[in-house]
């Protein structure tokens, strides 16, 4: 089952009229929304309404999902138009230089001081990302190269087996440690903010 | 966080696509009913992003929460979406066209059960024929031995007229119709007889 299809099985599960399923793309895809959406609206309270807004207009055209497109390429389209209507409704004009899908999650940090997100939201992100980069250095070789293989190069589990030299077995368990290991840097980190 | 090492594990394993359908299927619903596993799927793709330099942005505390809780208010999304709606209305339209064109076009076919005229035939005895016709009188076997092949049911004549409507426009069209040197539909009155050729002139006629 591969990240679309995990996805278009959850959304089949909220057609089928089981909501606590769109909770786990929300989870899953959260960040990267609020994210497009400070692209378009500076002030931080005003893009988590319209990014929420987004989930919930995503939620109600989700009976006319199809599928013919990857769920998050659909999730994105929504996220900028909702971003887009609440400027106008605001008298406001939207910026006209719409940036693809593929590169919208990929703009580098330059363009980030640009957002909308307060702070202390800024300085928290950027203790995630540095936390994160420092679990990974902190890995056993075996262990960041299976990762890293992963999640940056995009390789399956067959692929990193052969490129490893080992059982598929053991590159599920090595990517699951890693994993286990930045997680108990940020989930901290979360859990402070959470207890705010 | 879950307690239990394989279930965790198996999350890392479908977030990329490398659980099978069935476990996935039961891990989904798990992850439904354990807020832990939720959680845990969260920061697992936050981490992802961070790890894959994605642009994203950290949500207020309780966004997820938030969503939900207006989610709860909606009405569930239609199980049937638009696109199956409009693909279910085409095929009960195409279903009832179909079944009102078996049950209202003329039958054309011949009854299986009636019998070809062959059949009903008495079977001749040229020894009879010989013993009663008259010399001079007797008939070959093969002029006895053909009958009529049964005729089929009467066409349609609004499709017969529209057959004709339409070879007569098709005829009298600029060009003569899609294939001008063909008569699509002849009437009686418009086919002139068609001259048979004996062997020797058509021969000659291929050679001008």
């Amino acid at each position: 089952m591969s990240e679309n299809e995990i996805d278009q099985a959850l959304v089949l599960r909220v057609q089928a009229g089981e909501r606590r399923a769109f909770d786990l793309l929300v989870r899953k895809y959260q960040h990267k929304v609020v994210g497009i959406v400070s692209r378009y609206i500076g002030d931080w309270a005003e893009c988590q309404d319209v990014a929420q807004e987004a989930f919930i207009r995503a939620y109600r055209a989700l009976g006319n999902f199809r599928g013919e497109s990857a769920f998050y390429t659909w999730l994105y389209k929504i996220a900028t138009n909702t971003a887009k209507n609440w400027l106008v409704s605001q008298g406001r004009r939207p910026p006209t230089d719409d940036v693809p899908v593929d590169d919208a999650v990929h703009l580098d940090a330059a363009v980030r001081l640009k957002d909308g997100s307060t702070p202390e939201r800024e300085l928290l992100r950027q203790e995630i990302e540095a936390a994160v980069t420092a679990a990974v250095d902190g890995l056993p070789e075996e262990l960041k190269l299976a990762i890293t293989l992963r999640e940056v190069d995009g390789l399956s589990y067959e692929e990193i087996a052969e490129s490893m030299n080992c059982p598929i077995g053991t590159v599920r368990s090595r990517i699951f440690r890693a994993r286990d290991a930045i997680d108990q840097r940020i989930r901290p980190l979360l859990n402070d903010t959470e207890s705010e | 966080m879950s307690n239990e090492p394989s279930l965790r594990e198996q999350l890392s394993a479908l977030a990329d696509g490398e659980l099978a359908p069935d476990q996935a299927r039961f891990l989904l619903r798990r992850i439904d009913a354990e807020p832990a596993l939720a959680a845990e799927w969260q920061r697992l793709h936050l981490a992802r992003a961070c790890l894959r330099r994605e642009r994203i942005a950290l949500p207020d505390v309780g966004f997820a929460d938030a969503v939900a809780a207006r989610i709860r208010a909606e009405a569930a999304p239609a199980a049937l979406g638009g696109w199956r709606r409009t693909a279910l209305g085409g095929a009960i339209a195409a279903g009832m066209a179909a079944l009102a064109l078996f049950a209202v076009a003329p039958r054309t076919d011949v009854a299986p059960t009636a019998a070809p005229v062959l059949a009903e035939v008495a079977p001749l005895d040229t020894r009879d024929l010989a013993l009663r016709a008259a010399p001079g009188e007797l008939q070959r076997a093969s002029d006895r031995t053909w009958s009529p092949l049964p005729v089929a049911a009467p066409f349609d004549l609004r499709v017969e007229s529209y057959f004709l409507r339409h070879g007569g426009a098709a005829t009298a069209a600029p060009r003569g119709g899609f294939v001008p040197y063909v008569n699509v539909v002849a009437t009686p009155a418009a086919a002139p007889p068609i001259p048979l050729r004996d062997p020797q002139s058509q021969g000659e006629a291929a050679r001008r």
